[in-house]
C-alpha cells in the first residue's frame, strides 16, 4: 500500500502529512527522523522535481523538491520505487497547479492545503492508487475556486 | 473582518495561521444557517481540513457534533461545497459516533445525476458501512462498478477492495460486474478491476488461472494493470507448478515493453524465480543493465536493488553489470551508491576485491554515517569470504574509525574489527597496532575503554607484547579517570599473561598509586598486592573472569540492597538472577513492522541504524519480578519470591500467537507468568488466559487465574495462573498441558478499532514441566575443593547413569549444568577440546538456603556415542540429595 505522503519545508519541518497505514504518532516521528537522516544531504540533488529514492526499515521512499518544499512518498509491496515515482508526478503537478498564482512557496502552499487535500483525495484513496492522470484529477476535482477564499467574503 | 477588508490578496496568506481549534469548532454553526452560505461554509470546512492535516485531533464528541452539523449541507446544491462536505464527512466518519445516519442521504447520492456526487458518496459509504448494511445498498455498488464514467467506476472498485476486508462474502458476489469493468475504456478502471477481481478469486486457483490466461491474450493498456498481471503470473507459476508456458512467455514478452514499469516488473520477476534458465536470466539482467544507465534515479535504484537480491542467489548472473555498477559507486543518490557497493562486494572475487575497497575508500568522505554503517557491515561479511584480504579490510575499517563520524558509526566499526579479529587470528597483530594508534587520539571514552580491554586480552598473547605497553601507559598519563582505570587493568593483564613483563608491570602499577582518581588507585593497589603475594589464581579470577551475572541485574540487585538499608548480612552475588528479561522484539509477523530493533541484518541492505536505545530502556531485570508480582493483589500474600525460572517458549516464535512462560516459585505457591504476543494486526484478542491441566492433580491446588483484558497487535502482555502446593509433601514435580483461550475481535481496517462482535477461540501450547531446577538456586563458593573436602562422606549420595546420545564431553557438561541450574565452580565448565573424560563441579542451594555441592565425573563410553556420569552430591540433608538427583530421572 501507499504508506504516507509527507511534505516539509527545506528545514525539514513538516508542513503536511498524511499517513495511510495507521502508524501511531511515535512510529511516525521515528520514521520522519530516519527519513531526515537518510536523505537530508541529498535534498539539493532533488531540486526541480528530480525524483530520488531511499530505502530503510524495509520501506522505499521516493522524494523530490518543488519550489521551497520537499515531497516524500513512501510505499510497500506493489507500490515500489517506480510506481511511487509515477504517482508522485500528479501529486507534484497538483501542487503546482494550486500554487500557480504565486509559485510554490511554503506560506502559499499552507494556505492552499484544503485544495490540495481535495486533489490528493482523487489520487490516493486510503492507501490505494485511484487516478494518475492529471487532467482527470482536475476534472473530478471540479472545485472552481477562481477567487481565493477570504475572510471578507464570509 | 474590517481589518482584512482593506488589504488585497496578500492578506490571505495568513488565513490559516494561528487557527485555534476551539474557535473553529464553534464556527460549525455556519452549517445550520438558512439559507446556506456556500462560501462561508467552504471556508469553515477548509479550516477543519487544515486542522486535520496539521495533526490536530478532535474528541469523539467534537467530531460527532461537526459531523452532524455538516450533514445539513446535503441540502446545498453548490458543487464545490458538496465536494468539501464529502471530504469532511469522510475524514470524520471514523472518529464520529453514529456515522451510519448519513447512509440514506449517501445512498440517494449514489444515484444522483452528477457523477461527482456518486463517486464521493461511494467513498464515504465504504468507510462507514458494515456487513449488516451492505446487503441493502449492494445493488448500487454493482451499478456503480459497471458505470461507464471512470470516476464513479474507479471509486466503486477501489472502495470494494476496502470492503473486501469488511464483508468478503458480499463483495465476492460482484464478480460478474467487476469482470465487465475490466473492459472499461479507462486505463485506471482496468487496473482497479483486475486488482479487485484477483483478490475476489484469490482462493480459487483455477479461477485465477482462467482469469489470467484470458487477460494475457487481450492486451491490457494500463501499465499498472500489466504489472499487476505479471505478479499474478508469478503467483501462478510459483504456487501451481504449472507446465503451461504461456505465463512465462507473457512475462518474457513484457521484458520488451516500452513502459519502464512493466519491463522492470518482468525483469524483477524472472530474477526471483527459483528455476530459471540462463537465457531467461540473461535477458532479464540485460534489461536491468540498461536501467543502470538510465538518467532517472528511481530506475537505477530499482535495477541495482534487484541485482543486489540476485547476487545472493546467483552472483555469476550479475557479473556482466559490474562495470555499470562501479560507475554507480559515486552516484549522487546515496541509496543507489550504497546498494551498488554492497552488490559489488557480494559478487567480488579475490582478485578485484582489493581494487574495489580502494575505490570505495576514495568516496567515503561523501556519504553520511547511516550509509557508512551499511558499508561496514558489507565489509565485515567480506572478511569471512576472503580471509586473506584481512589486512586491507582492517586498514579500511580503521580509516572509518579515524575519520569524522558519530559514535554509532564508530561503535559499528569497532564491532566489525572485533569480528574480523575473532574470525581471522592472523589479523590480530595488525588490528592491535592500528587500534593502539587510534586511541592516541580518540574522542570517545567508551571506545577507548573497549579497545584497552581488547589490548589487555589479546596483546600479551602476541609475538611481542612489550610494544603495546607504551600506548597503554600513555593513557594513564593523559586521559580521564575511567580510561585510566581501564588502562591499569589492561597493564595488569600483561603482567599476568606474559611473565617476562611482570616486574615492569609492577613498577608501572606502583606509579599509579598516587593517582587522584579513587578507582584507579584501588585497582592499582589490589593488583600490586596480589602480584606481590604471587596469588596468580585469584588475580586471574578477578582479571580474566567475567562477572557471572548480567551487569544490568547486578546493578538492580545492588540498588535494591542499598535501598533496603539492611546491611547486617553482606551482599550475596548468588541472589542476582542470571536471566535477562529482554523486551520482546517488536519484529514480528510480517517482519515488516517498521523500525524493529535488531532488524539490522534483515533482508534489505539499507537498514535502519540500530534503534538500540529503546531496547535498552525496555529491559527489566528479573529483580523487578518480585515487586511487580507483589503489586498484584491476588499474589501479595504469597510472601517473598524465592526463584524465577528463565523463559520457556511454549510456541514457535513465528506463529500467530507467541507465548512464553516464566515460573515464579514462592514458599507455598507457584505463579506461572505467560507472556503473550498477538502477531496478527487484523485482530484484537480479549480475555486471554491459559488453561493448564496438570498430569498429577493431587500434588497441587488451583488458586487463581488473571487474564489479559485486551491484547492488541504487537504489544506483549502477561496473564497469570497461580497454584498452591504443600512443601511438607515435597515439591509438585509434574507436567502440564496448556491451552491458550481467548476471544477474537477483528480489527475494522477503516477505523482501526476492533469490531463489537467476536468469537471464542483457543490455541494449543506446548507442554511444560515443573522440574527440580525450579527449586534450586545458584551459589558461589570461594574454594570448591576445600569446601568439598570439609563435608563428610556420610552426607553424600552417589549415583551413576548414562547420558544416551551425548557424544562429546562438552555437550554433557552443558546438559548437566542446564538440568541442575547451579553455578559452576573452579572453571570446571571449560572442557579441553576432544577430551574423553572430565570432572565438573557445581554449587547451589535449596530455597531454604541449604548449600549443595555436586561433583560430576564423566567419560565417553567405548562406543563414543554415550557419556557415562558418576554424580556425587553433598549437602546436609539426605532428602535434598535425593531431590537433586531426581532431576536426572
Amino acid at each position: 500500500m501507499i504508506n504516507n505522503l509527507l511534505i516539509t519545508n527545506l528545514n525539514g519541518n513538516s508542513v503536511f502529512s498524511k499517513y495511510y497505514n495507521n502508524l501511531n504518532e511515535e512510529k511516525q516521528s521515528e520514521y520522519e527522523k530516519l527519513l531526515y537522516q537518510f536523505t537530508k544531504e541529498e535534498w539539493g540533488n532533488a531540486k526541480n522535481e528530480k525524483h530520488l529514492v531511499t530505502e530503510f526499515s524495509g520501506y522505499i521512499t521516493v522524494f523530490t523538491g518543488v519550489g521551497d518544499l520537499m515531497l516524500f512518498l513512501c510505499g510497500s509491496d506493489e507500490y515500489d520505487e517506480l510506481a511511487l515515482s509515477d504517482i508522485l508526478i500528479p501529486i507534484v503537478e497538483s501542487l503546482k497547479d494550486i500554487c500557480k498564482k504565486k509559485g510554490v512557496t511554503e506560506a502559499y502552499f499552507i494556505e492552499q492545503i484544503p485544495k490540495f487535500i481535495l486533489y490528493l483525495d482523487e489520487i490516493i484513496q486510503r492507501g490505494h492508487l485511484d487516478q494518475v492522470q492529471l487532467e482527470s484529477i482536475q476534472n473530478y476535482f471540479a472545485l472552481k475556486h477562481d477567487q481565493p477564499l477570504k475572510k471578507d467574503n464570509v | 473582518m474590517g481589518k482584512f477588508g482593506k488589504k488585497d490578496d496578500d492578506e490571505s496568506e495568513f488565513l490559516f495561521e494561528n487557527l485555534d481549534k476551539g474557535q473553529v469548532v464553534q464556527e460549525k454553526r455556519a452549517f445550520n444557517e438558512s439559507p446556506i452560505h456556500p462560501r462561508k461554509c467552504s471556508l469553515v470546512i477548509s479550516q477543519f481540513l487544515y486542522l486535520l492535516s496539521r495533526g490536530d485531533t478532535f474528541t469523539k464528541k467534537e467530531a460527532t457534533d461537526i459531523f452532524f452539523a455538516a450533514t445539513k449541507l446535503f441540502q446545498s446544491k453548490d458543487i464545490p461545497l458538496r465536494r468539501l462536505m464529502y471530504l469532511l464527512l469522510k475524514e470524520l466518519s471514523s472518529i464520529s459516533d453514529d456515522a451510519i445516519i448519513v447512509i440514506s442521504s449517501l445512498t440517494k447520492d449514489m444515484t444522483h445525476k452528477i457523477e461527482l456526487y456518486r463517486a464521493n458518496a461511494i467513498r464515504i459509504l465504504c468507510k462507514i458501512t458494515d456487513s449488516s448494511i451492505l446487503p441493502q445498498i449492494e445493488r448500487y455498488f454493482k451499478q456503480s462498478i459497471v458505470e461507464k464514467d471512470p470516476h464513479v467506476s474507479s471509486a466503486a472498485l477501489v472502495s470494494s477492495i476496502h470492503l473486501l476486508k469488511v464483508s468478503p462474502e458480499i463483495v465476492k458476489r460482484w464478480g460478474n460486474e467487476v469482470q465487465e469493468a475490466i473492459s472499461n475504456k479507462s486505463n485506471m478502471v482496468q487496473y482497479h478491476a483486475l486488482a479487485l477481481l484477483h483478490r475476489i478469486k484469490q482462493h480459487d486457483r483455477l479461477a485465477v488461472i482462467k482469469l489470467v490466461s484470458n487477460l494475457i491474450k487481450n492486451s491490457l493498456r494500463s501499465p499498472y494493470a500489466q504489472s499487476y498481471l505479471i505478479r499474478c503470473c508469478v503467483e501462478i507459476i510459483e504456487e501451481s507448478n504449472t507446465e503451461d508456458r504461456i505465463f512465462r512467455e507473457y512475462i518474457e514478452s513484457c521484458l520488451r515493453s516500452k513502459n519502464d514499469m512493466v519491463a522492470y516488473e518482468a525483469a524483477r520477476s524472472i530474477c526471483s524465480f527459483k528455476n530459471v534458465s540462463a537465457k531467461e536470466i540473461n535477458s532479464a539482467v540485460g534489461v536491468l543493465q540498461n536501467f543502470l544507465n538510465s538518467t532517472k534515479p528511481t530506475l537505477r535504484f530499482a535495477a541495482v536493488r534487484t541485482l543486489n537480491k540476485l547476487a545472493q542467489t546467483n552472483p555469476t548472473a550479475v557479473v556482466p553489470c559490474n562495470l555499470d555498477m562501479e560507475n554507480l559507486i559515486t552516484d549522487s543518490n546515496r541509496s543507489i551508491a550504497t546498494l551498488a557497493i554492497t552488490t559489488l562486494l557480494k559478487v567480488g572475487n579475490e582478485s578485484n576485491v582489493e581494487r574495489l575497497i580502494k575505490q570505495i575508500a576514495n568516496f567515503l568522505g561523501d556519504i553520511n554515517d547511516e550509509f557508512k554503517i551499511v558499508v561496514v557491515d558489507a565489509i565485515t561479511s567480506l572478511s569471512q569470504k576472503f580471509p586473506k584480504k584481512h589486512k586491507h579490510l582492517i586498514i579500511f575499517l580503521n580509516k572509518i574509525l579515524r575519520d569524522e563520524g558519530s559514535l554509532q558509526l564508530k561503535q559499528a566499526t569497532l564491532d566489525a574489527i572485533l569480528t574480523v579479529v575473532n574470525n581471522i587470528p592472523e589479523s590480530k597483530e595488525i588490528a592491535l597496532t592500528e587500534l593502539c594508534d587510534y586511541i592516541e587520539d580518540c574522542d570517545f571514552q567508551d571506545l577507548t575503554v573497549q579497545i584497552l580491554h581488547l589490548i589487555g586480552q589479546e596483546g600479551p598473547l602476541t609475538s611481542s607484547p612489550a610494544q603495546y605497553m607504551r600506548y597503554i601507559y600513555n593513557r594513564v598519563l593523559l586521559d580521564s579517570g575511567i580510561i585510566r582505570a581501564a588502562a591499569v587493568t589492561s597493564i595488569a593483564k600483561f603482567g599476568l599473561l606474559y611473565e617476562p613483563m611482570r616486574d615492569k608491570v609492577i613498577i608501572l602499577l606502583q606509579r599509579c598509586l598516587l593517582d587522584e582518581d579513587d578507582e584507579v588507585r584501588d585497582r592499582a593497589i589490589l593488583y600490586l598486592r596480589l602480584f606481590k603475594e604471587d596469588d596468580i589464581h585469584y588475580l586471574s579470577k578477578i582479571l580474566m573472569d567475567d562477572v557471572p551475572v548480567p551487569t544490568v541485574n547486578m546493578q538492580k540487585s545492588l540498588e535494591v540492597y542499598l535501598h533496603n538499608g539492611d546491611f547486617s548480612e553482606p551482599f550475596d552475588i548468588a541472589t542476582v538472577s542470571t536471566v535477562v528479561e529482554t523486551a520482546q522484539s517488536p519484529m514480528i509477523g510480517d517482519g515488516k513492522s517498521p523500525f524493529a530493533t535488531g532488524s539490522k541484518k534483515s533482508e534489505s541492505n539499507v537498514t535502519s541504524p540500530k534503534a538500540s536505545g529503546s531496547a535498552a530502556n525496555d529491559q527489566e531485570g528479573p529483580e523487578s519480578y518480585g515487586t511487580k508480582l507483589s503489586a498484584i493483589p491476588q499474589f501479595s500474600g504469597y510472601g517473598k519470591l524465592l526463584k524465577s525460572s528463565e523463559f520457556i517458549e511454549l510456541t514457535e516464535t513465528e506463529t500467530e500467537y507467541v507465548v512464553n512462560c516464566v515460573k515464579h516459585v514462592f514458599k507455598e505457591h507457584i505463579v506461572f507468568q505467560f507472556n503473550v504476543t498477538n502477531t496478527l494486526n487484523e485482530q484484537q484478542l480479549d480475555n486471554v488466559s491459559v488453561k493448564m491441566v496438570p498430569s498429577d492433580p493431587k500434588l497441587l491446588k488451583y488458586e487463581c487465574s488473571i487474564p489479559i483484558d485486551a491484547l492488541p497487535y504487537g504489544e506483549p502482555q502477561p496473564c497469570y495462573v497461580a497454584i498452591r502446593y504443600n512443601p511438607a509433601n515435597g515439591y509438585p514435580l509434574c507436567s502440564f498441558s496448556n491451552t491458550l483461550k481467548f476471544k477474537v475481535r477483528e480489527i475494522d481496517p477503516s477505523t482501526n478499532q476492533p469490531e463489537e462482535q467476536g468469537y471464542d477461540d483457543q490455541y494449543s501450547l506446548e507442554r511444560m514441566e515443573i522440574v527440580p531446577k525450579d527449586f534450586l538456586n545458584r551459589a558461589y563458593v570461594g574454594n570448591f575443593v576445600e569446601e568439598w573436602k570439609a563435608i563428610s562422606e556420610d552426607n553424600q549420595l552417589v549415583q551413576t547413569f548414562s547420558l544416551v546420545g551425548v557424544k562429546t564431553i562438552d555437550e554433557a557438561v552443558k546438559q548437566i549444568v542446564k538440568t541442575l541450574g547451579m553455578a559452576t565452580a573452579e572453571k570446571s565448565e571449560v572442557v579441553q577440546p576432544k577430551a574423553m573424560k572430565h570432572i565438573l563441579y557445581l554449587s547451589g542451594k535449596s530455597l531454604s538456603n541449604q548449600l549443595i555441592y555436586v561433583r560430576a565425573r564423566m567419560k565417553l563410553d567405548q562406543s563414543q556415542t554415550n557419556t557415562d556420569v558418576e554424580l556425587t552430591i553433598k549437602s546436609d540433608s539426605e532428602e535434598l540429595n535425593e531431590f537433586v538427583i531426581s532431576a536426572f530421572n
